[in-house]
């Protein structure tokens, strides 16, 4: 039987999709794709080694970024507490049932980048017994606490760090904090009654470039 | 030893882990852990819990028997044997671990913490 050459073919194939790897996403769609004699490196520049953590290979490239730290900010407020006292304390704070007492403060303004140690140091003794604790504030964030105030007849140095990101102008603040159910009140000590006392809150930070 | 612990306050960023108000910061719920000291190590303000590392109080309080001027009691700082502190960490972690979130709340008596709406 002869061929009918007449007839005209229905059959529908379609071309491969044409595809392309772009910086924009990672995408990698099925298609058929035209590639780059220049690599990937040429279609997304930043795929460079400077760019990759070191040790960490990515398409080939090993890394060689390593992250450096520099000074950022620092800050400080001493214990403005002083003043007429009886024998070897120089200056009371009284903190209410429940309640807080600012003692110190400082507000820096933070790199993006960085990282925060707050210190607050304060010599002091209390009425009662496990009734206060010194609270380190940063950024608006509790980040520390002590164990309970020394008592009235053993003035101890108490020392409380913090450690934060932070950006921006951040307060951080050295705090009493009062968990029993009466007032409290704090004692300072100096060598001589109407000196200020010595202690304060000191805030260092440092970040990467 | 690292606790779990419902966080209060006003929180007023995102940023950075998170930011509160000054005048009324993020904080522990305000409960008495005791004599036992920490810092913070995670504040998650999806579920409102700060993971903290607790170290014990390295001195303990000792009423001595006697009264000051004022009649109230002599107490004297000496430090903690390795038994007590270990109470001291057993006191806290109990104190926490032995509540759900909701009990912790209602033993403090505090509001939960107030979050901006995060974008979208």
């Amino acid at each position: 039987m002869p061929l009918d050459v007449a007839k005209r073919g229905t059959l529908d194939v379609k071309d491969p999709p044409l595809g392309a790897i772009v910086a924009a996403n990672d995408n990698y769609d099925k298609g058929y794709h035209e590639g780059n004699p220049g690599g990937l490196d040429a279609i997304d520049t930043d795929l460079a080694p400077g760019n990759i953590k070191s040790g960490i290979t990515i398409f080939g490239k090993l890394g060689t970024l390593t992250a450096t730290l520099v000074d950022d900010t620092t800050g400080s407020d001493p214990i403005n507490q002083g003043g007429a006292g009886g024998g070897c304390y120089s200056g009371t704070v009284s903190v209410a049932a429940g309640g807080n007492a600012n003692i110190a403060s400082c507000t820096p303004t933070f790199d993006a980048n960085s990282r925060a140690v707050a210190v607050a140091v304060i010599g002091c003794c209390g009425s009662y017994a496990d009734s206060t604790k010194l609270q380190v504030i940063m950024g608006g964030v509790q980040v520390a606490e002590s164990g309970f105030t020394p008592m009235c007849n053993t003035c101890q140095t108490m020392i409380v760090v913090g450690i934060r990101a932070l950006s921006g102008a951040q307060a951080c603040i050295a705090r009493f904090h009062n968990y029993k159910g009466t007032g409290e009140t704090l004692y300072f000590f100096t060598r001589a009654s109407g000196s200020l006392c010595s202690g304060g809150i000191g805030v260092g930070s440092v970040k990467t470039t | 030893m690292k606790l779990t612990v419902p966080v209060i306050g006003t929180a007023i960023s995102y940023e950075d882990g998170g930011y509160g108000d000054p005048d009324d910061p993020i904080r522990l719920v305000e409960l008495n852990l005791g004599n036992v000291s920490w810092q913070l190590i995670k504040l998650d303000l999806d579920e409102d819990v700060a993971e903290i590392e607790v170290l014990p109080g390295e001195l303990i309080a000792e009423d001595t028997g006697e009264v000051d001027g004022e009649g109230k009691p002599i107490y004297a700082m000496r430090p903690a044997t390795n038994k007590e502190k270990q109470a001291f960490l057993n006191y806290a972690r109990t104190l926490i671990q032995g509540h759900t979130k909701e009990e912790l709340y209602n033993m403090s008596g505090s509001a939960k913490l107030k979050k901006p709406k995060k974008k979208r």
